[in-house]
């Protein structure tokens, strides 16, 4: 929770997430990329820990990769998770809250959305490979989906 | 789950002795409940970095059978109690008087018996706590989750997430007569929940009249 990992092929990525989302960056050129695990959507201020949130997460990611040479045009994202795991009460909308978050800190970083799986009432195992910058996502109750 | 290990500090030294209470309320209730020698210890308190909860528990990538409570409300806080399959399974069998199920679905029966489980587990950390804070507490209805331990345990953790860095984590695990059982049950209050048992603990009638 609250971490962004950076790795190249032939790595492989991995977390689960309920509330949370996991955002993927991909350089196809260059065959990496990272893996934010965003837990809130709103910093407000807050700079301790940038992946934490979707609006530090993205920028945070953005400055690990420039530092590899890769530029945010190159860049392909995938958001997956933001589930209500149960209940109805003051946190239930977290999980959308965090998508909308990310969706709007990539869009403001200029980077295209190519993959989304989202929302619902489950978990979500992710696997995001680096080699080929496919994301597998595993969710009870249904097949693994590839995005 | 791995054993824990955390740094004890006086506030965590004094929740530890309220948990501790409560644990012991709930071992009673849960040996009626279960009318056998099932027992509950308090096996940590503790509080970690946010981003090593999931993991300092080892949740894996298990699919785990969980019950869900929370207390709704600011000063308010969730419960998780998770079994293995198997170990679920065999719960809701002795409750119900019958084999074990092997399918993969829980019928409504099964989990109607994981969730009033939950529910007297619940109550009695509850009462503990209500006794301490003067506060009445307000827990919803159980949820039965089968899913990810770690996606569930995160929804949880968002309420603290909020306002710190760091999650207090009250984690309590099952025995039967002298066997482990892969069950656990994990208290996660919100910071208005913990502020307000630390300032109760810290009252000198409290502190002197704490059960041991």
């Amino acid at each position: 929770m609250g971490q962004a990992v950076f790795a190249a092929e032939p790595s492989r990525l991995t977390t689960i997430v309920g509330s949370c989302v996991a955002v993927t960056l991909y350089s196809p050129r260059r065959r990496l990329g990272m893996l934010g695990h965003v837990v809130l959507p709103q910093s407000r201020g807050g700079g301790d820990h940038p992946a934490k949130y979707a609006d530090t997460a993205i920028p945070h990611m953005l400055l690990i990769l420039q530092r590899e040479g890769v530029t945010a045009s190159e860049l392909t994202a995938k958001i997956t998770g933001g589930a209500c795991m149960f209940g109805d009460g003051q946190f239930s909308q977290i999980g959308e809250n965090n998508v909308q978050a990310a969706i709007q800190a990539l869009e403001s970083a200029g980077i295209g959305i190519v993959g989304r799986d989202a929302g619902g009432n489950s978990g979500r195992r992710v696997c995001f490979d680096l080699a080929t910058g496919i994301v597998i996502v595993a969710c009870v109750g249904r097949p693994a989906r590839t995005i | 789950m791995t054993h824990v290990e955390c740094p004890v500090t006086p506030k965590i030294h004094l929740l530890r002795e309220l948990f501790a209470s409560a644990t012991h309320d709930a071992s009673t209730a849960m040996c009626r409940w279960t009318n056998s020698l099932i027992r509950l210890t308090l096996d940590e308190v503790c509080e970690v970095p946010l981003e090593d909860a999931c993991s300092e528990l080892n949740l894996g990538d298990d699919l785990l059978t969980m019950v869900v409570l929370n207390l709704e409300g600011e000063i308010g806080g969730s419960m998780v109690l998770t079994f293995s399959e198997e170990n679920g399974r065999q719960l809701a069998a002795s409750l119900l008087q019958t084999e074990p199920s092997a399918g993969p679905d829980w019928n409504e029966l099964e989990q109607s018996a994981l969730m009033e489980t939950g529910n007297i587990l619940g109550c009695s950390y509850v009462n503990a706590i209500t006794r301490l804070i003067d506060h009445e507490l307000m827990p919803s209805a159980p949820f039965f989750v089968r899913d990810y331990g770690a996606s569930v345990v995160e929804q949880v953790l968002v309420a603290q997430a909020g306002a710190r860095d760091t999650a207090l984590i009250c984690r309590t695990c099952f025995h039967n007569e002298d066997e482990e059982l892969n069950w656990w049950l994990l208290f996660v209050p919100s910071i208005a929940l913990r502020t307000a048992m630390e300032n109760a603990l810290h009252k000198p009638e409290h502190t002197s009249t704490l059960p041991h």
